[in-house]
């Protein structure tokens, strides 16, 4: 059974005269990383919103883990969904490390003992412990997105959903941080959603959904997606990096595979080619 | 910036700084208080010797404490000068028109003074040992009262440590937002008084706007977090009360009695 159930989806903003969301549907398993993809304006974070109810649908369902998004659920919903935004100053809610960790166990009235023991954890898991009684203005990007993943792994949801959590970050910030996650996935089971345009990231997915204008376009593992290669880049997407080297032998005459290939295989490829010569 | 030393914090481990954010809070408050007792130079050497014992116990050097005063050595001096021209009554050493040296003009100047200076010496105090998270977390502790009479004091005290937060962020942006204005040519700080409030322009509508932007983040990051109001919260910080804060207390109540008695013998 699909953890995340969405079906005909639709939403309009209301100074817009176009649909951000328009009749989606699609169903992620338990256990799943699944990335969605789009250019700017394609209605991803909309999607995202829509997901723990900060805006209400104007069409279509979403089912989380069992329950109906509606007025009465949406609590309980954001129980079982964590959620990382994309600015990681605008989101540290706390006046410390530690308070901000804390803030979503306030919220949910834990008692203190628990919170103590919990912060700590948390902030192990994400090695920023030594910095527990740090301001935030002293932390670096990736630092603040490592503490609010603590804040989210502090309530143990089912679901993580990324809303651009590394599109502010550095190269190496960024690499950490999904480093992070994945670590944190096995551990607990976590179905995460990662909204992004870092094709990179999303190659790491086990699902990609893509998106474009609000409309679902197709569902289908990093392998068949990425294989699109030109109708991405008409998209407004990118490739990754395998796959512009690719499309550059190409283009002086190389005869390339039409898989996929990351860049271990290309790799493989390219010096077992070399030997066939 | 560097030079302001006024409603900084000092980190230490001082005694002071050890103690309780509301009993400094109180401490501050009952001292300000008492210093609108006193009346005569007795009064005010007992209230002189308490503020150098708690300037002492925060380890923090009587000099640091003076530099925090100046700043505000033109408000000092103008009310100072004030008071001795304006005052009236007793022995009028010096007249012109309607300006007048007098006696009492001149007791009355200095003990505008000396109340000006203990009460910033004693504000510099608590916020010198106090983080400014403490004291929101004191005020708050101190206000709850308030509760009673339905005042909201859990949100006032969540608005307060969110402002805190962002002080150094908004700091950061509005430094980042005058350099990339200067790299546009802007000219901050010269020109006469409509020029450079014409420059503030440039800085303050693009600070206000992305203020705007990151209230809507962050309320919308705070809503997902499970955030719903300020009262169904518990409280990860806790204040402790120890036997020091109540001992301070106590000491500061013994030297206002003092005060008090001294101002009602007339001494």
């Amino acid at each position: 059974m699909a953890i995340i159930s969405v079906s005909n989806l639709s939403y309009e903003y209301s100074n817009s005269d176009r649909k951000a969301v328009d009749d989606v549907s699609f169903d992620i398993e338990q256990g799943d990383w699944v990335a969605i993809v789009g250019h700017n304006g394609s209605g991803k974070s909309t999607l995202a919103k829509l997901l723990i109810g900060l805006m209400a649908a104007d069409e279509g369902t979403i089912t989380i883990d069992g329950l109906e998004l509606t007025e009465e659920t949406v609590w309980d919903i954001r129980e079982k969904v964590g959620m990382v935004f994309q600015n990681p100053d605008n989101q540290f809610v706390g006046a410390t490390v530690a308070d901000d960790v804390a803030f979503g166990m306030e919220n949910r009235q834990m008692d203190r003992a628990t919170m103590r023991e919990r912060v700590t954890s948390a902030l192990t898991q994400v090695d920023m412990l030594d910095y527990v009684d740090r301001e935030p203005a002293k932390l670096s990007g990736g630092q603040k997105q490592r503490v609010a993943l603590a804040g989210i792994i502090a309530i143990v949801p089912k679901i993580l959903i990324l809303d651009e959590a590394t599109s502010m970050l550095d190269p190496k910030g960024r690499r950490e941080i999904l480093a992070t996650i994945k670590a944190l996935k096995t551990k607990y089971d976590l179905t995460v959603l990662s909204i992004t345009h870092d094709i990179d990231e999303a190659a790491s997915a086990d699902h990609i959904l893509m998106i474009d204008d609000g409309h679902f376009v197709e569902e289908a593992d990093p392998e068949k997606i990425f294989s699109h290669g030109a109708q991405l880049i008409q998209m407004g997407l990118d490739v990754p990096f395998a796959e512009k080297v690719k499309r550059a032998l190409a283009t002086r005459g190389v005869d390339t595979p039409q898989t996929y290939m990351d860049e271990g295989s290309l790799a493989d490829w390219l010096w077992k080619s070399r030997l066939k010569k | 910036m560097d030079k302001f030393m006024f409603g900084r914090y000092i980190p230490g481990d001082s005694w002071v700084h050890r103690l309780d954010p509301r009993a400094k809070l109180i401490l501050t408050f009952i001292y300000i208080g008492v210093v609108f007792f006193a009346n005569s130079v007795w009064t005010y050497a007992v209230l002189v010797v308490l503020l150098l014992a708690s300037i002492f116990a925060t380890g923090i050097s009587l000099g640091v404490f003076l530099r925090g005063l100046r700043p505000l050595l033109w408000l000092l001096m103008f009310t100072v000068v004030i008071q001795i021209f304006f005052g009236a009554g007793g022995h009028i050493y010096w007249q012109w028109g309607w300006l007048s040296v007098t006696h009492d003009g001149l007791i009355n100047a200095l003990l505008i003074l000396m109340r000006f200076v203990l009460i910033i010496m004693v504000s510099t105090l608590l916020t010198f040992s106090t983080q400014p998270l403490e004291i929101a977390d004191g005020i708050e502790s101190l206000l709850s009262p308030l509760r009673k009479v339905h005042f909201p004091v859990a949100t006032l005290a969540l608005m307060l440590s969110l402002a805190l937060r962002f002080v150094p962020t908004l700091m950061d942006e509005a430094e980042k937002i005058m350099n990339a204005q200067r790299a546009r040519g802007v000219d901050f700080g010269t020109g006469g008084l409509r020029q450079q409030v014409k420059t503030i322009v440039p800085i303050l509508i693009p600070l206000f706007v992305n203020a705007f932007n990151r209230a809507v983040d962050i309320s919308t990051a705070m809503e997902a977090r499970g955030y719903q109001d300020g009262e169904n919260r518990t409280k990860y910080r806790e204040l402790k009360w120890h036997r020091q804060d109540t001992l301070s207390l106590i000491i500061y109540v013994a030297f206002s009695v003092v005060v008090i008695s001294l101002r009602e013998l007339h001494l």
